[in-house]
């Protein structure tokens, strides 16, 4: 995150800052401010802990939403304009906006009163608060026309059409860019310590008491943001109780509290919105975090009663729930309280996610979530080190989960006894994906017989071997588990090898083409030999019943001649890709997919009449070695626990 | 197959006239092929009265059910897609639309009334690419709008447009 950038760039390393706390006294008296500053700052708290956690949804964007329907941006208010466009029916008219150009919203916009907020449904969807000065602007204007709304014989609506009922979506994350440009005017190497400090101070009260202010004003009163039904906090800041609560009142519905992080404990007030119960959240995602690394010896705060709060609320509504906690070396067990009469239900809850190691003080906080309709489940089954409860325990007791599809499951050991009933007592399984790598001796004697014998409806599987490769033998068992549509597989390769791993082409075929239902095939980390330069445009099959690219037999030349002649010209890691992609596609009749060689291919098949004439091969997705994280996890994995709206 | 005499059927419309289409042309229309559907093959009988149709818009219609007969049939939820980049129009089609205001929306309203997807898409299209490298006067002029702005709002707008995501 940004601003912790920018801090450590005005202010050195975070820690060296415990050793100004007497110049903050100093400071404050100088300053003669009545207002209290404490060290550390928990009440300016602009703090960031980016860096520990960011990394790995670094870059993630908001959907745009569909715009909303004409008839709702203009509120109650009937079109003035006898125009036909104007006048068709508000879902036509929603068709045709659909279809304008983003450069061409601006000038519809300036047409009429109409127009612009037909122009402003698309425009101001999603609005990504960042700090520059556009976001304060909108902020003003935003809380403008809440004033509107509330004066008296305004019937809640703002004299003009309000650009306010546009806004379906909101992201927050400040860029380091604009927040150093909203604070400093002077470079930091001319400032003395106390300057930053004061800096630092004034900069805070700008981003808590306006900036955040103007933003809890407006999500408190629901007037402000009708539409508003998605939040993303990505800043890295302290959130005040507050904030919260001014949250719980507003409309959002799909709430992302990534990073912000927890200095006090407390919990939500109950929102006691007229006609709404609770807070009827449908997706959350928690990851709050603990303030960075102080030198002081303060604990840091536990999230548990913010975290249960906030739970209890939306229990009843909740569909999917991400929970994550704090950064590493901070234990900070969960829990709904002891009594057995006050346990929240989820009666909705169908996505699990807790691969952030949440820990729980009690079980029966874990039970209350374990006993929702799950579908998907994404979690360890272990206790973590510090937990006082056993999280192996309540797997087990909880048992078959009859609901479950989906089971990605993160251990760190298999051998223990016991370990492996919570996977045994839910053989129903669709999926199933096995994080850790996984000793190949282990999937060979235990879990491959069991999903052979047992699960005989799992279509979906993901293995990765410790090992350098997966040996023959392994691939003779998957070959047992007939139900299977789609597999992963991967090794950790040889040591050194950077976790790649070379596969055998041929033994995977050999060995799974019995799989009668096999559609898609994905290989992860797998890494070939670098040909020599002679060889680099090599078009060399290994497969006799196959002719390479650019052969003369080679049957798709005349078929599909102008596809064929664009792959020829492709590099040779592509053109290899292609030609083992169509060795599948000849072996496994109901290929349809391939991940190979991080190439993502589709197997296509020739016209002609079915049977002789018709011919199958592979078409990449695209030229490039691509990672394809998120379709992965979403084919093989829990998939993302964001919105499905 | 006796594909003549069975494989047509007559459509009425709001001004009374009617027309006979093949019915692999009038199943473009989802309202129609429905209806087919339910009717079964007595339906082929009597004509199908289309009650918001005149008959210069229906013949436009079916002219375009015509050309695009041999399409395959759109996905149900092909939401996501049309939602991306498209105000590409092919060509027959651009020709096809090139008629006055009034008949596009007639063609517009109708495609939705007979639930023909593509030529609906196509119609919305079409408007899209209206309003596109348009300055707001001539925005106005091409759809008959009156500015009901005062220059304060004006003013408001321009800063507001530096502000928008979508652009």
């Amino acid at each position: 995150m940004p601003i912790s950038a920018v801090l450590q760039d005005l202010y050195g390393p975070l820690a060296d800052l415990d050793l100004e706390k007497r110049r903050i006294d100093q400071l404050q008296r100088s300053r003669g401010s009545d207002r209290k500053i404490t060290w550390p700052p928990s009440d300016t708290g602009l703090l960031g802990v980016a860096n520990l956690t960011r990394g790995f949804v670094f870059g993630r964007t908001v959907e745009r939403p569909l715009p909303l329907s004409f008839d709702r941006v203009m509120e109650t208010r009937a079109t003035t304009s006898t125009a036909t466009l104007l006048n068709l029916p508000v879902e036509l008219l929603t068709l045709i906006v659909r279809h304008i150009e983003p450069s061409a919203l601006a000038n519809l916009a300036l047409v009429s009163r109409d127009c612009r907020q037909l122009a402003r449904s698309r425009q101001f969807a999603v609005l990504h608060l960042d700090y520059s000065n556009r976001s304060f602007q909108l902020l003003s204007l935003l809380c403008r026309e809440l004033k509107e709304r509330a004066l008296p014989g305004s019937n809640g609506l703002t004299s003009l059409p309000s650009l306010g009922v546009c806004i379906q979506r909101i992201v927050v994350l400040t860029s380091s860019v604009f927040f150093k440009s909203a604070h400093l005017r002077r470079t930091s190497l001319e400032l003395t310590e106390t300057q930053k400090y004061d800096w630092l101070c004034r900069a805070s009260e700008v981003y808590h008491d306006f900036y955040l202010g103007q933003l809890g004003r407006l999500l408190s009163d629901s007037r402000a943001l009708p539409h508003l039904s998605l939040l993303d906090w990505q800043d890295g800041v302290i959130l005040p109780k507050s904030f919260y609560d001014s949250l719980a009142r507003s409309n959002v519905r799909d709430l992302r509290l990534f990073g912000p992080l927890v200095d006090g404990v407390f919990s939500i007030d109950p929102p006691n919105i007229p006609g709404v119960k609770g807070w009827p959240l449908r997706n959350l995602h928690i990851n709050l975090q603990k303030p960075p690394g102080r030198k002081t010896p303060t604990k840091p705060k536990s999230t548990s009663a913010l975290c249960a709060s906030i739970l209890r609320q939306c229990s009843e509504t909740l569909e999917s729930l991400m929970w994550q906690t704090a950064s590493a070396g901070f234990t900070d067990p969960q829990s709904f309280g002891t009594d057995p009469s006050k346990m929240p239900c989820f009666p909705k809850l169908r996505r699990l996610s807790l691969a952030g190691n949440v820990i729980f003080a009690d079980s029966a906080t874990l039970n209350a979530l374990l006993h929702a309709p799950l579908r998907v489940l994404f979690t360890n089954t272990e206790s973590a080190p510090g937990a006082n409860t056993s999280k192996e325990i309540c797997f087990r007791e909880r048992g078959c989960i009859r609901t479950l599809e989906t089971f990605v499951w993160n251990f760190a050991h298999l051998e223990k006894p016991h370990s492996m009933d919570f996977l045994q007592a839910n053989s129903h399984l669709f999926k199933l994906s096995l994080c850790p790598p996984i000793r190949g001796e282990l999937l060979e004697d235990k879990l491959l017989p069991l999903l052979s014998q047992k699960f005989l409806s799992l279509k979906s599987l993901d293995l990765t071997w410790r090992e350098a490769s997966i040996p023959d033998s392994a691939l003779e068992k998957i070959g047992t588990i007939r139900s299977l549509e789609q597999i992963q597989l991967s090794a950790l390769g040889k040591p050194g090898s950077r976790n790649y791993w070379l596969v055998d082409h041929e033994a995977v075929r050999e060995h799974l083409s019995i799989l009668p239902r096999l559609t898609r095939i994905s290989f992860r980390q797998d890494a070939y030999r670098k040909m020599s330069p002679d060889k680099e445009n090599a078009t060399e099959s290994n497969h006799p019943s196959i002719p390479a690219f650019g052969e003369p037999e080679d049957p798709l030349r005349d078929v599909v001649p102008e596809m064929h002649a664009k792959l020829l010209s492709k590099p040779g890691h592509l053109l290899n890709m292609l030609n083992e992609a169509n060795e599948y596609s000849e072996v496994f009749p109901r290929l349809e997919w391939i991940y190979i060689g991080r190439i993502q291919m589709t197997i296509k098949t020739t016209e002609g009449v079915s049977g002789e004439g018709q011919l199958k091969y592979a078409v990449p997705v695209s030229n490039y070695r691509q990672d394809c994280t998120g379709l992965l996890n979403e084919m093989f994995g829990a998939g993302t626990t964001e919105l499905e709206m | 197959m006796s594909t003549e005499k069975a494989s047509t059927i007559t459509l009425t419309s709001n001004d009374g006239v009617s027309i006979e289409v093949d019915r692999q042309v009038a199943e473009r229309s989802m309202l129609i092929k429905n209806m087919m559907e339910d009717l079964g093959e007595g339906a082929t009988a009597t004509a199908v009265p289309i009650p918001n149709v005149n008959e210069s818009v229906l013949k436009k219609v079916i002219e375009w059910c015509e050309h695009h007969k041999n399409d395959p049939q759109p996905a149900q939820d092909d939401d996501s897609d049309s939602r991306k980049k498209t105000t590409d129009i092919e060509e027959w089609d651009q020709k096809f639309m090139q008629v006055d205001q009034e008949m596009l929306f007639e063609i517009i309203l109708a495609s939705n009334y007979l639930d023909i997807k593509p030529l609906l898409d196509v119609g919305c299209k079409t408007v899209a690419n209206m309003i596109k490298g348009k300055s707001p006067e001539e925005i106005r002029k091409t759809f008959n709008i009156t500015n009901d702005f005062t220059p304060e709002e004006e003013e408001q707008i321009r800063r507001e447009n530096e502000w928008a995501e979508d652009r």
